[in-house]
């Protein structure tokens, strides 16, 4: 049997089909679901494909299909509900200062300073978490914590300066930390106990 | 106006240590490359240090606080911590193989259209 991709237009095959899995990953983290995913994937490529005369070879090809990954579910998403994370996010920029310490290191201090409680936590419970995070910041978390991409690539993908990516990495990091450190306390992998041993 | 002065001019005149600590071993700071940025400022800068993202501070400043001050290290163990964590969760995720073919099938059928 002859590989269908094989009949590609120049470089697609090389440059964009290697970041099948990621695209899956990214997409999953995105809709929360497998057959949402595999559905956006499968848009994403096709629509890849056909503007690939657009695409500068040998640039971020991950970046960009991660750009129209994320253009495809923003629409869908759009048809199905109004902004309600948008909000969500004014609302938590007024509520949370940029307090260098960390609250969760300021509830472990006693116990588990250095977060080992983290790799106790079973890998599904983490996904969970991270597709509990407003979409703003469960992009860039992704983006960046997982996929390793540089705050450049991410402002340019999400279409926001780059400071406004910092300040979604440092609240959706922060919303995560606490969210799986309160599962820890939940299921007795760290005691709760507050520290006041501040720097 | 140094970098330092003007990130202390950002945190109002913070202390060199940070708030009331004394976590710093090295508190001294000259007016060479290598004097050591005080604890509030490494806390502040420890997601851009791993991110590999410094803007104007350099790397090994911020190294060389994490590598001495013993109240700020567990702090970039923590973030460390949790970014593995993050990161081995989603390691294992892979596209289904019927969806690659899927892939395939579209493509060689918008191949066909062209």
């Amino acid at each position: 049997m002859t590989d269908p991709t094989s009949q590609a237009p120049a470089g697609f095959e090389e440059e964009a089909l290697p970041h099948l899995d990621a695209v899956y990953r990214f997409a999953l983290r995105l809709s929360g679901a497998p057959d949402q995913a595999e559905d956006l994937v499968q848009e994403t490529f096709l629509r890849a494909y056909r503007s690939w005369d657009q695409y500068t070879r040998g640039t971020a090809a991950k970046s960009w299909l991660f750009t129209i990954c994320r253009n495809v579910f923003l629409r869908k998403r759009e048809r199905r509900q109004r902004h309600d994370e948008i909000v969500e996010e004014k609302v938590d920029r007024s509520g949370v200062g940029k307090n260098p310490v960390n609250p969760v290191w300021v509830s472990v201090v006693g116990v588990d300073p250095e977060g080992d409680f983290f790799d106790s936590i079973v890998d599904g419970r983490i996904i969970e978490a991270i597709e509990e995070l407003p979409e703003e910041y469960r992009t860039a978390v992704v983006l960046s914590d997982v996929e390793g991409l540089p705050y450049a690539e991410i402002s340019e993908l999400m279409g926001v300066p780059v400071g406004t990516v910092k300040s979604r990495l440092f609240r959706g990091r922060r919303r995560l930390q606490q969210r799986l450190y309160d599962y820890a306390v939940e299921e007795g992998y760290i005691s709760e106990r507050s520290g006041t041993d501040e720097p | 106006m140094s970098i330092f002065d003007r990130i202390r001019g950002l945190f109002g005149g913070a202390s060199e240590n940070g708030e009331g600590g004394d976590g710093s071993r090295a508190a001294g700071r000259g007016p060479d490359s290598d004097e050591m940025i005080p604890c509030e400022e490494a806390l502040r800068l420890v997601h851009e240090y791993l991110d590999g993202e410094l803007d104007g501070v350099p790397h090994k400043q911020v190294k060389r606080h994490f590598d001495v001050c013993g109240r700020c290290y567990p702090h970039l163990k923590l973030e460390t911590s949790y970014r593995e964590a993050v990161r081995r969760a989603s390691a294992g995720e892979e596209a289904p193989p019927e969806l690659r073919a899927k892939v395939a099938r579209l493509l060689a059928e918008a191949q066909a259209e062209d």
